[in-house]
């Protein structure tokens, strides 16, 4: 490249890569001429588009025929080894690979099944049901199983959307936040991957998830595209119509350990490792149960900024047994409802630590006034014993849990309570809770120490600080609010008890029937503790739309907000999300108060 | 409703759309300048005419109520966001079929201004894509800062931190090949 550059000052040598940019954006783009038909095939493309839906119309089609699987987790693995390996012919109908290969199972769609490899090939309106086998069909809702679970474990129908839906629910995606699909789903799902996993047929649907905007006539980014893979009625891979997420993956995160269905046994710690970037250098790592999406543990991580990749590490403590999924999470993005993620199914079977549960989440009308104890993992098993709320149960040691539609079952011992013999059975883990090993006694020492525990466990902050340029700060995208600062805005710290004082001032009203915890507002390293600032900014903002509900009344002057949720612990918690801002002068304060709820 | 038929360099009647989006109009004042700018990215005009055509196929028909007046900024959303999509996949492609050596060179037919012209497309390309775009609309398209903002979906702050950065990695990068 040219050495006129080097006398000249930084300023100037950025002007002189300027016109250069100007100059060979402009040179390349004139260079450019449409089509001059290009409006008529336009038109008529849209023509087209506008006609009614009537039938699924699907892109390039992969068919891999083999024989069978034993967890549909491991499709992900298949996805890889073709994008990696290439198995297969080619097409030349559709340039994709296929794989023909034995037919040894029901599960097999062998080369017929790429007969219908074609726009119309599994024709169906999205949501119609398909006629398949509807065996356990007449399985009614009981306490223990949810009517989803009841469907999935009765082979009914589970379109794509309802799939990714209930998946994005699962991982804590605010579908309100979020379009899955480019347009209309399925019609913008590429099925382009798929991959043989033990001889099974694979169909694996690639669909993007679309993060909407606030405000803006258009839409956000893709911020995951998931993988979805149809099942049969007994859960593995098969064509009853179930469709089941097993991947999301994004290009803002990549998870490389654990891989997808990683088995653990044995460990007390998940190590998780990747790279990913977020604006505000952060990413929220959680594990989830993959029954119920309850958080089984969280951390806070670096990673890159603005859009690059840097490494991020974390250990997540693993208790007793679960499927679960692991979800990497970007820090809130600017305007963007949402936050690009990336998600693998794991599953563990953790060390005896000899936790105690018990059953909670029977309502007062629960028919059976309790816990149907069962045989064997299944609603349609037999119940051995109803057990009442409350009833202490134990997890036995080093078994695993058995999966079935969206319930995950546990092995549990109920202690006999006179003396008699123990009882062994299968309950659903939903209606299961830690005991709480708390002191229950309300001493102050107490209630601040668990208030204090969980603050910290759900507010992060960039380790940036807050003194000079280049800051950022965002509190945790998991309790969907963020405020973020750019690098030109000024900031201001009060001393603690000052600004203590007045959000006090401003908030007691609120919260005079309530013991206050710990206000934590501010900066500091994720996870460290925090003093109580007032942050004063060029030009106030709220700029997570995911807490769009509360942004009227923002910048209008205070506004307030609860979030009830349930610790590790299994303790329910209230999360108390206050903001001020003054329209006159700029300051923006913002609080979190975390109680206990009996 | 007639289908158009593709008869060279005659206009076909207005297509139905939603009642707030007049197809013609937002071709004729849209169509040209953002195929250049997805050429940008793709390199190839059939490439970069159809990543613009399904942008015009999904605002008309997609689920998205697009507000009046803000056609362009959705339109140039999507046709980043198609671009980036398609250069994604044939990295993806390169990367399993590399491309046969001797077809990438053809800057070197040309002059020096052009080599450097096109060396520095190539960098453009390797941003991360948020400085990359923040490059294009503000150097090819002119777009101001609120413009670019809202194109993007970032804070009018980020659009300089974005500009910078990406400016100070085109610096770097061309004075590592001096």
């Amino acid at each position: 490249m040219s050495d006129s550059l080097h006398s000249l000052s930084e300023d100037e040598e950025l002007a002189a890569i300027e016109a250069k940019v100007r100059a060979a954006l402009s040179r390349r783009a004139e260079e450019v001429e449409p089509d001059p038909n290009a409006y008529a095939l336009l038109a008529a493309r849209v023509v087209e588009a506008q006609k009614p839906p009537g039938r699924w119309v699907w892109g390039p089609r992969m068919r891999i025929a083999v024989a069978s699987v034993a967890s549909v987790g491991l499709l992900a693995a298949g996805v890889a080894a073709v994008v990696g390996g290439g198995v297969g012919e080619i097409d030349a109908t559709n340039g994709v690979s296929v794989v023909v290969a034995p037919s040894s199972t029901g599960n097999d769609r062998g080369a017929d099944a790429d007969a219908d490899t074609g726009p119309e090939a599994d024709a169906a309106p999205p949501g119609a049901p398909r006629e398949l086998d509807t065996e356990g069909s007449d399985q009614t809702e009981e306490n223990g199983e949810s009517t989803s679970s009841a469907d999935a474990e009765s082979g009914a129908v589970v379109t794509r959307e309802e799939a990714a839906e209930a998946f994005l629910k699962l991982v804590g995606v605010g579908v309100q936040s979020v379009d899955v699909g480019l347009g209309g789903l399925p019609d913008d799902g590429e099925v382009v991957d798929g991959g043989p996993v033990d001889g099974a047929v694979v169909d694996v649907t690639m669909i993007p998830v679309v993060s909407r905007r606030e405000g803006a006539g258009a839409p956000g980014p893709v911020i995951a595209t998931l993988s979805l893979a149809e099942t049969g009625t007994d859960g593995t891979v098969g064509d009853a119509g179930r469709f089941q997420v097993v991947e999301a993956r994004s290009d803002q995160v990549v998870i490389d350990t654990p891989t997808a269905d990683a088995a653990l046994t044995g460990q007390s710690e998940l190590m998780v490792s990747g790279r990913a970037t977020g604006f505000e250098g952060l990413v929220e790592i959680e594990l989830r149960s993959a029954a119920d999406g309850s958080v089984l543990a969280s951390k806070t991580a670096t990673a890159g900024s603005l859009g690059e990749l840097q490494p991020f590490g974390a250990t997540l403590r693993l208790r007793g047994t679960e499927r679960a999924w692991l979800i990497v999470r970007s820090s809130g993005g600017a305007e963007e409802a949402a936050s690009a993620f990336a998600a693998v199914p794991v599953s563990y079977v953790g060390p005896d630590d000899g936790t105690d549960y018990r059953v909670v989440n029977i309502g007062p009308d629960d028919p059976d006034g309790g816990l149907n104890l069962r045989a064997a993992p299944s609603i349609k098993s037999a119940s051995l014993a109803v057990i009442p709320p409350d009833t202490p149960v134990r997890r036995r040691s080093g078994a695993i849990p058995t999966v079935t539609g969206t319930t995950t079952w546990w092995p549990v011992v109920v202690p006999s309570s006179a003396g008699g013999t123990d009882l062994e059975g299968w309950v659903a883990s939903s209606y299961l809770a830690v005991v709480d090993r708390v002191d229950s006694q309300d001493d102050e020492a107490s209630l601040a120490a668990r208030y204090w525990a969980a603050s910290e466990a759900f507010i992060s902050f960039a380790a940036s600080g807050v003194s000079g340029a280049g800051d950022e700060l965002v509190f945790s995208p998991r309790l969907g609010l963020g405020v973020a600062l750019n690098e030109a805005d000024p900031i201001e710290l009060r001393p603690r008890r000052q600004a203590d004082a007045e959000l006090l001032a401003t908030t007691h009203s609120r919260f005079a029937d309530r013991s206050l915890a710990e206000i934590v507002v501010g900066q500091g390293e994720a996870g460290a503790t925090v003093d109580v600032v007032e942050l004063t900014v060029g030009e106030p903002r709220f700029i997570h739309p995911a807490s769009r509900r509360l942004a009227a009344g923002y910048f209008g002057g205070a506004d307030y907000s609860t979030t009830d949720y349930t610790g590790i612990d299994g303790l329910a918690r209230r999360t108390h999300l206050f903001f001020t801002s003054e329209p006159d002068a700029p300051a923006v304060v913002f609080g979190v108060i975390v109680e206990m709820v009996e | 409703m007639g289908v158009a038929t593709l008869t060279t360099g005659e206009r076909v009647p207005p297509v139905e759309t939603s009642a707030t989006l007049d197809l013609p109009a937002l071709y004729d004042e849209h169509y040209r300048s953002l195929v250049r700018l997805a050429a940008l990215y793709v390199d190839d005009v059939g490439s970069a005419e159809e990543v613009v055509q399904d942008a015009f196929v999904k605002m008309t028909t997609g689920r998205y109520r697009v507000e009046v007046g803000k056609e362009g900024p959705y339109l140039r959303a999507m046709v980043l966001n198609g671009a980036r999509s398609l250069l994604r996949k044939r990295r993806v492609r390169r990367a399993h079929n590399p491309e046969p050596p001797g077809l990438v060179a053809a800057a070197e037919v040309a002059g020096l201004a052009r080599a450097e012209g096109d060396r520095l497309l190539a960098l453009i390309r390797e941003l991360p894509a948020k400085q990359a775009s923040v490059l294009v609309l503000r150097y090819y398209l002119d777009l101001s800062e609120r413009e670019i903002a809202e194109t993007l979906g970032i804070a009018p702050g980020s659009v300089k931190s974005h500009t910078h950065r990406g400016l100070q990695k085109l610096k770097k990068a061309l004075e590592n090949e001096r």
